[in-house]
């Protein structure tokens, strides 16, 4: 990978573009639901849906187990941090979380939007409306002060705590709650009598969350933590879980989920970054100092309606790191079976289904696919840039790239027939200087030569790339962008190639690529300077 | 203080720190920069914290940031305050630096 940051910052932008393409991994066939970007307009329609299960639950009475803040101490109870554990555990939290917002959605089709904080260091706008945001009206009569939330969920909540079977009491010894004010303690970050703001779970209305529709965007440390460099590094470990923290894609090893976070817990280049400076940074870490912080800080983190949103993220990065390590070959899972099964085994008794009822004999091993809850991810920032990680492995067995060649301004590769896996373009591009010269281009695949403009569905619509900041005058300002190939633009070329007939596509196929201004006059266009194709 | 690759980075490979702290409490935020005051990254913990310790944080170091393969580094803690000091030797335990790449770690 030896990607300029201009180039990272530069390929995002191309995958974003890409990220409505019917371009799918293998498995696209059984999937049944879509988490896409929150920024793309299937993202947005999800948003709206999820605001009026999230109205519809935070109105339910507080000893419904659906109740929103009821699902939000599922996650107080039994969430690992800091663990092999992390990953897993919220898989199936948010899986089966899905199926009820599903449920109160009225959107039999509803699946979570993800934030890809890669592309967008800034919380989505559409996080601010209604119900979508814990400073609302919507959360206001539950969490105006400590003691209304008290009054109102604390009943509930010891109700419940008295239901608790044997198995799931030994689970909560282990995080420390071993009477339920223990449990309540952490709540209010009091105990005996002395309290400490920044543990408290709980947070009211009006500090309910720290960003702001004003003031949106994530701070430059998170916001760095979140950066491609931050990201694709933490993709790159090759173990599950290694001893050697900086080897593993997970977090450490422990005897249970349930071990809080200590002195000897090592954190994955992941988790400990994007992700919980992510859920700092929206609880006010800094800025509010010593606490109370939003809810975003602490263990009731799901109160605040993003945290799935932040969630589906992380979720979808171990599905990239996932298929990173399948098309390099190595295991995705620990080889040692004891190991193995050690993982597996680990219970999880805490999860709600969509009708109601408890899951009392979940265990890890149920959640480390993505097939139990049917959902499959639109591409988002790590894709094709992990591509680049297989493409850089010498001791993989990795296909050669197919080069291209070019000429004037217009790259053209040889396309080989229906492959078994993913294909990935590597464009290199001249940006043109001037002023008013255009920062995006779509790239077009054997377009017809008078075609200036293609929409989104477009069968020439190769994906959109797009330069981040000024030009810099008398500098060769060349940038490579990897996008997926559409699965449309392969099978079209095949099919219309000069030696295809009408009972089978041709064996091979020429792609035509030329680069058009996205919006703007097409005088300004960029020229292709190189181009190639990676199988994955 | 000051750290040094083993070997130039190849392609595919990228350098980590490990940084182990000790107790830090909620807002306590440890930053890690160059000496000349490029930022390398920040770590700080999540959830309730029960004063045993913050574990070790893994921070990618950036390309740019090396001189002849050597990077001397500067921590910064902030606190409630506002201000920033250096950690002492009880918040910030260890550092290490450790290269990793995709080529696959022969089993041990
Ligand atoms: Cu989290």
């Amino acid at each position: 990978m030896n990607f300029s940051r201009r180039d990272f910052l530069a390929s995002t932008a191309a995958v974003a573009g890409a990220s409505m393409l019917p371009f799918a991994p293998a498995r696209a066939a059984t999937a049944k639901y879509i988490r896409y970007s929150a920024t793309s307009d299937e993202g947005k329609a999800m948003l709206r849906s999820y605001a009026t299960a999230v109205q519809r639950m935070v109105n339910l009475p507080p000893d419904h187990p659906h109740n929103w803040f009821r699902n939000a101490f599922v996650h107080f109870m039994d969430c690992p941090h800091g663990n092999w554990w992390f990953y897993v555990w919220h898989r199936g939290y948010l899986g089966y979380f899905e199926e009820t917002v599903r449920k109160y959605s009225d959107n039999p089709n509803f699946a979570f939007p993800y934030w890809d904080w890669t592309v967008l260091p800034q919380i989505p706008n559409e996080m601010f409306d209604g119900a979508l945001t814990p400073v609302s009206e919507a959360f206001l009569p539950h969490t105006k002060d400590l003691k209304t939330f008290t009054a109102y969920i604390k009943p509930a909540m010891k109700k419940y705590w008295d239901t608790l079977n044997a198995a799931q009491r030994k689970q909560l010894d282990i995080r420390g709650y071993s009477s339920f004010d223990k449990l309540w303690d952490d709540v209010t970050g009091c105990s005996h009598g002395k309290c400490d703001p920044g543990n408290e779970a709980f947070a009211a209305t009006d500090r309910a969350r720290y960003l702001s529709r004003e003031n949106p965007k994530l701070d430059d440390k998170t916001a760095k933590a979140c950066s491609p460099h931050t990201v694709l590094t933490g993709l790159l470990p090759v173990d599950y879980y290694n001893a050697d923290v900086t080897r593993s894609f997970t977090s450490s090893k422990t005897a249970s989920h349930n071990v809080m976070p200590g002195g000897n817990t090592q954190f994955s280049v992941l988790e400990g970054q994007p992700h919980n400076l992510v859920h700092n940074c929206i609880g006010g870490v800094g800025p509010w100092d010593p606490g109370p912080y939003g809810n975003m800080t602490n263990f009731l983190s799901p109160v605040d309606p993003v945290f799935f949103l932040h969630h589906a993220n992380m979720d979808r990065l171990w599905d990239v790191w996932t298929r990173k390590q399948q098309r390099l070959g190595l295991p995705i899972l620990p080889t040692d079976k004891e190991e193995l099964s050690q993982l597996s085994r680990e219970p999880f008794l805490f999860f709600v289904r969509a009708d109601g009822s408890y899951v009392l004999d979940g265990r890890a091993g149920d959640y480390l696919s993505t097939e139990r809850f049917q959902y499959e991810y639109r591409h988002g920032f790590g894709d094709a840039e992990s591509a680049q990680v297989a493409a850089a492995n010498p001791s993989a067995q990795v296909k050669a790239p197919v080069r291209g060649t070019v000429a004037k301004g217009v790259g053209s590769v040889q396309l080989s027939a229906a492959p078994s896996s993913p294909v990935v373009m590597a464009v290199k591009v001249s940006r043109p200087a001037g002023t008013g010269a255009s920062r995006n281009f779509d790239l077009l695949i054997n377009a017809p030569a008078g075609v200036t403009k293609v929409a989104a569905d477009s069968p020439y619509y190769g994906g959109t790339i797009g330069f981040f900041g000024p030009a810099m005058h008398g500098m060769a300002d060349d940038a490579t962008f990897t996008l997926p190939l559409p699965q449309a633009a392969h099978t079209a070329a095949l099919a219309q190639s000069p030696t295809a007939n009408a009972a089978a596509p041709a064996a091979s196929a020429t792609l035509e690529v030329r680069l058009v201004p996205t919006n703007g006059s097409p005088t300004t266009t960029a020229a292709v300077k190189a181009v190639s194709l990676q199988a994955l | 203080m000051v750290l040094a690759l083993p070997h130039p980075l190849r392609q595919g490979e990228a350098a980590i720190l490990a940084v182990t702290l000790g107790p830090l409490t909620r807002g306590q935020t440890v930053e890690v920069a160059t000496s000349d005051g490029v930022p390398i990254g920040a770590a700080a913990p999540f959830g309730p914290q029960r004063g045993q310790g913050a574990g070790t944080v893994t921070i990618p170091v950036p390309a740019g940031v090396w001189r002849d393969g050597r990077l001397a580094l500067r921590l910064h803690i902030t606190t409630h305050d506002g201000r920033s000091r250096p950690p002492t030797a009880d918040e910030v335990k260890e550092i290490r630096l450790s290269i990793i790449g995709p080529t696959p770690q022969s089993p041990p």
